[in-house]
């Protein structure tokens, strides 16, 4: 009963707290500060639920109140020092507060235990960030396997990849991320780069060609398609389309006068008279 | 989208091993329109229990044959339906194929985006920060359907916290499913992520209930290019493109997907309208505060100088819960913001004011709305450099595209009309009235107002159409263009009425009605005015028992304008003033109404005493006791006093289609009293006519339709004098003295235009009734 009552006050006390030192956060945003009043009442009546800390904690991480977050941490982690959610957020708080090795080495522990993918892709990102490369790559490759990201997730693995020399590994992580996000443009454009980079000419033009095939206004396209066959020495061909792509660039200009327009439309002129 | 594949496998497990035909299926969720384009419909329901899903659907109610299944069994069906026609309005159900569980009547129809490049009109409804399931938001949505009556909004932006607080399955059902019901199953919603969806949602593995809820393209599936995710997507609709931003759950830097998805998807789009949204709005002071918070920063450090570049015309977002609307502006993404040279036009956007709407040249200048007061809280940190307007009341947003020709307006909780502005991109006529939503009764004057942008323009025309712009009929052809014009309203009865002007040296050069407005003769109609003629009899004697009945002949009574009487020197016509005073004065109208009459209602000016006769039946009376010529009225009345009174018409109606004689006494107080006096207004509501014109004064010419209208024969009857002079009341009442000649030969006149209306309609009334708010403030 005692002892009830005690982390009760405790409760009460941190709760004050938090209320009274995230009263900046809180009036930046009104529902940040009704959420932070819900967990805060619901803590009050229920001590001694470590779901309630720890959702709490991440709120304010979110708030960037790391210090305070922490006190909700430690309090979960009296009742669950093992829960998996508790752990997860002390990665989090240890990310917060500028601490990288520490958080590696927490998110050791539980990828070591759960294999789930957000938690590779967790690892990936912190491992980048340490320029730990070849263990990024490994990370995001399973990962990535798992079908877990965002095609964010994706491209940044292909560049660690090229930067690591393997284009062709870059490649074929973009073509799975090409699959699994409905032919994303961002991964087209890199994966053309690296069919480019690679002497896959052909490739990168089907690449283009895909991608051109419904976009309504082609200069981009027509120009990318024209330095690709370029760089290729099929020059022929990279004159018709420079052509071709200064045409779309004008009729687009009248039609969308905008500063956009005026770029492409230069951009088509000056390929067109660096032929000459 | 990953994650629901394994709900739905989940639940089709759970299906196979539960006992079947436990329970009638019932639908709980939707059904909702999803990634609508020219030719497909996505339609989404959820059902209690798992099942196959079917949906029917077809051109009319009675030839429903088209049907498209969804073969895995689960309670979210998600059924596309393709090959569609253009701009065409389809009637559905869903269900599974054995029965249908919702759907399959009038309220339960979608129509098909317009071709792409049309160039309208179409509306938006764009609503931000709602999902409380609160009256407010209710209250905001109700203001925004009895403002639009029946021209509703062809899309549904919503700017995400659409599903306090945390985004979860239940609170999207009383936030959002619950709330729009009415909306969502014949409007197509494109959504974006708040964060408060973001509790409950990832956008890295597009899972949770937002993501569970939406089915949005991420493969270009409605134009644009593909994103490669539900997070954000772009959609193509008549002449405008939509690019729908996650600045909330997707990395927001230059060099990620997003924006290199959003450069590539700009630069690929011919439409003539670029409009941009997402959550966090990168102009605030509302109840964020755009210059201290990272996402509204980096969306607008990282987002708006690829948007500004390309020329996105309007940025729209939520979050902040307030309505705050911008100048036209350029070019601001330093923080904290300050105008400095940014505001390239700093009127207010308004066609009344003297610096007339926004206009684009070179693509240079957006408009910046944020919308998040749909239903929440609102409150205000200060006033923002770059907005025009800042109020902190609930509402919404409505926009209304036409050519080139962009129209906003908020519209508050309670149907005020707070803001309005227009951008327009090059020359254009731009019609500021009748803007939707008024109401006339046949004869009416309507007054049309508009404003001429760039290049002069010499002679307009100015058409109608009375089937929401399907058909047009030239009202008035080649007018001076004054900037207003009026003709009269026709007689038709319809809530579906457009103006428009147009060039009439450049016919692409035409704007028309934002919405629908209505001419309908069942509106209440002053059909006897104060000041009206009245035959009359002071003799002092008394006329004969019959006098009051509509039969007794009143050839020989002479007549006067109102008021009559004498002793007071405000009379129109003095009656003679005798000594000592006559007891009584008669007066009989004739009018001819040509429906049965609804209502009537009366306001009678007497001194002192009065009783009213229609058709020899008693319907009013004031200090008057005895109706013989000899008695006196009961009691003085004040001078001039005035009675009102709405008869009763239940029991036993007095008025008859035709001729119908409404009879007055007028009785003294005294023998000494020193004035009389008398004056009537009588107001009618008839019924509806029972049939509807189809295309109105356009079926004077049936063959006319959109763009080439030059029929001479539009202005017949009622509508149509260029000099704005009104013409005949034909509202289908009319009155008259009969001694009157002329009268009686306009009476002809209009009974015969009327019989010739009629024989031309064919169409039922529309099966939706409104009752449009009058715009306040
Ligand atoms: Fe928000």
């Amino acid at each position: 009963m005692r002892c009830r009552l005690a982390s009760r006050l405790a409760a009460l006390g941190l709760a004050v707290l938090v209320w009274g030192a995230a009263g900046s956060a809180a009036r930046a945003d009104a529902g940040f500060a009704a959420r932070l009043r819900r967990l805060s009442e619901r803590i009050e009546r229920e001590p001694l639920r470590v779901d309630l800390f720890v959702a709490r904690a991440r709120l304010l991480l979110r708030a960037r109140q790391p210090q305070l977050a922490r006190h909700d941490i430690d309090r979960a982690a009296r009742f669950a020092a093992r829960s998996f959610a508790v752990r997860r957020v002390r990665v989090d708080l240890a990310l917060a507060l500028g601490r990288r090795r520490a958080a590696l080495r927490l998110l050791d522990a539980l990828v070591a235990e759960d294999g789930r993918a957000a938690l590779w892709l967790a690892r990936a990102r912190l491992r980048l960030r340490l320029a730990q490369l070849r263990g990024a790559a490994r990370d995001f490759e399973r990962a990535l396997e798992q079908g877990a990201g965002r095609p964010d997730d994706v491209l940044g693995y292909a560049r660690l990849l090229q930067r690591l020399g393997r284009r062709s590994a870059a490649a074929s992580a973009l073509r799975r991320g090409l699959a699994w996000y409905g032919g994303a443009v961002a991964l087209r454009l890199a994966l053309i780069e690296v069919e480019r980079a690679r002497g896959h000419t052909d490739c990168a033009l089907a690449l283009v060609d895909a991608v051109m095939a419904s976009a309504p206004v082609k200069t981009q396209w027509l120009l990318r398609r024209a330095e690709l066959l370029a760089s290729a020495g099929r020059l022929a061909e990279a004159r018709r389309d420079r052509a071709r792509a200064l045409a779309a660039a004008r009729a687009q200009l009248s039609r969308r006068p905008s500063a956009l327009s005026r770029k492409l439309y230069a951009r088509a002129l000056r390929a067109t008279r660096g032929e000459r | 989208m990953k994650c629901r594949v394994l709900v739905q496998l989940l639940l089709a497990c759970a299906f196979v091993a539960a006992p079947r035909g436990a329970h009638a299926q019932t639908v709980v969720r939707g059904p909702y329109l999803q990634i609508g384009t020219p030719t497909s419909m996505t339609i989404v329901w959820r059902t209690d229990v798992a099942s196959e899903g079917r949906v029917r659907y077809g051109e009319s109610l009675a030839a429903m044959s088209g049907s498209a299944d969804d073969s895995a069994v689960a309670v979210q069906h998600e059924v596309r339906i393709t090959g569609l026609k253009p701009g065409t309005r389809y009637f559905y159900s869903v269900g599974t194929k054995s029965q249908a569980l919702a759907g399959g009547d009038a309220a339960h129809a979608f129509r098909t985006s317009p071709t792409l490049g049309t160039r309208g009109p179409y509306r938006l409804w764009i609503v931000g920060d709602s999902g409380t399931g609160g009256s407010q938001q209710a209250a905001v949505r109700d203001a925004m359907l009895a403002h639009v009556g029946q021209s509703r909004p062809d899309l549904f932006l919503h700017m995400g916290d659409m599903a306090y607080n945390d985004g979860k399955d239940a609170e999207f059902q009383v936030g959002f499913f619950n709330m729009y019901q009415s909306i969502l199953r014949d409007t197509v919603c494109w959504p974006t992520m708040g964060n408060h969806e973001g509790h409950s949602a990832s956008s890295s593995t597009q899972s949770g209930p937002y993501y569970d809820a939406y089915v949005l393209p991420k493969a270009a599936e409605a134009g644009g290019l593909a994103s490669g995710t539900e997070a954000y997507y772009s959609f193509d609709y008549a002449n405008a493109h939509f690019v729908v931003l996650d600045s909330h759950d997707s990395p927001r830097s230059p060099t990620g997907a997003m924006l290199t998805w959003l450069k590539s998807d700009l630069a690929a789009t011919s439409q003539p309208w670029v409009i941009a949204y997402w959550h966090h709005p990168p102009y605030t002071k509302g109840s964020h505060d755009s210059d201290t918070e990272g996402q509204l920063r980096d969306m607008r450090e990282n987002a708006l100088p690829i948007l500004e570049a390309a020329g996105v015309d309007l940025v729209l977002g939520g979050h902040s819960h307030i309505y705050e609307r911008s100048y036209l502006v350029q070019g601001a993404y330093a923080t904290p913001t300050v105008a400095g040279n940014h505001i390239i036009d700093n009127g207010s956007g308004a066609l009344d004011s003297s610096g007339g709407p926004y206009t684009k040249s070179g693509g240079a200048g957006a408009v910046y709305i944020v919308a998040g007061h749909g239903g929440t809280g609102v409150s205000r940190k200060g006033t923002h450099p770059l907005m025009f307007v800042t109020e902190a009341i609930n509402g919404s947003t409505l926009v209304d595209i036409e050519g080139n020709v962009l129209r906003g307006r908020n519209v508050r909780f309670d149907g005020t009309v707070s803001d309005r502005f227009t951008l327009v991109k090059g020359d254009a006529l731009v019609l500021s009235a009748p803007d939707g939503g008024e109401s006339y009764t046949p004869g009416d004057p309507i007054s049309v107002k508009w404003v001429t942008v760039g290049a002069a323009v010499a002679k307009v025309d100015v058409e109608l159409s009375t089937d929401d712009g399907k058909t047009w009929t030239t009202v008035l052809s080649g007018i001076t263009n004054s900037g207003s014009a009026t003709f009269n309203a026709p007689a038709v009865d319809t809530q579906q009425a457009r103006v428009r002007v147009r060039d009439s040296a450049q016919p692409s050069k035409v704007d028309g009605s934002d919405g629908a407005f209505t001419i309908t003769s069942s509106a209440p109609r002053d059909v006897i005015t104060f000041g009206d003629t009245w035959l009359y009899f002071d003799e002092g004697r008394d006329p004969g028992a019959s006098w009051m009945d509509s039969g007794f002949d009143d050839k020989s009574w002479p007549s006067g304008a109102g008021q009559l009487g004498y002793g007071d020197n405000d009379e129109a016509t003095k009656l003679f003033d005798a000594s000592p005073n006559r007891p009584s004065v008669y007066f009989r109208k004739h009018i001819t109404v040509d429906r049965a009459v609804a209502a009537a209602a009366l306001r009678v000016l007497h001194d002192d005493g009065v009783a009213i006769w229609i058709n020899g039946q008693r319907v009013f009376d004031r200090y008057i006791q005895g109706t013989d010529y000899a008695s006196f009225a009961t009691q003085t009345s004040n001078d001039n006093e005035i009675s009102s009174a709405t008869l009763d018409l239940t029991s036993q109606n007095p008025f008859v289609v035709g001729d119908n004689v409404i009879a007055v006494m007028v009785k003294q107080a005294s023998a000494t009293s020193s004035d009389l006096s008398f004056d009537l207004q009588l107001t009618l509501t008839l019924a509806p006519n029972t049939t509807q014109p189809d295309g109105g004064v356009a079926d004077a010419n049936p063959s006319v339709s959109d763009g080439s209208a030059t029929d001479a024969g539009a202005s017949d009857g009622a509508a149509a004098s260029s000099d704005g002079t009104p013409k005949a009341d034909d509202s289908g009442c009319s009155c008259s003295t009969p001694t009157t000649p002329s009268s009686a030969l306009w009476l002809a006149l209009l009974a015969v235009l009327a019989l010739a209306w009629r024989r031309r309609r064919n169409r039922g009334p529309r099966p939706e009734a409104r009752g449009p708010r009058p715009e306040r403030g």
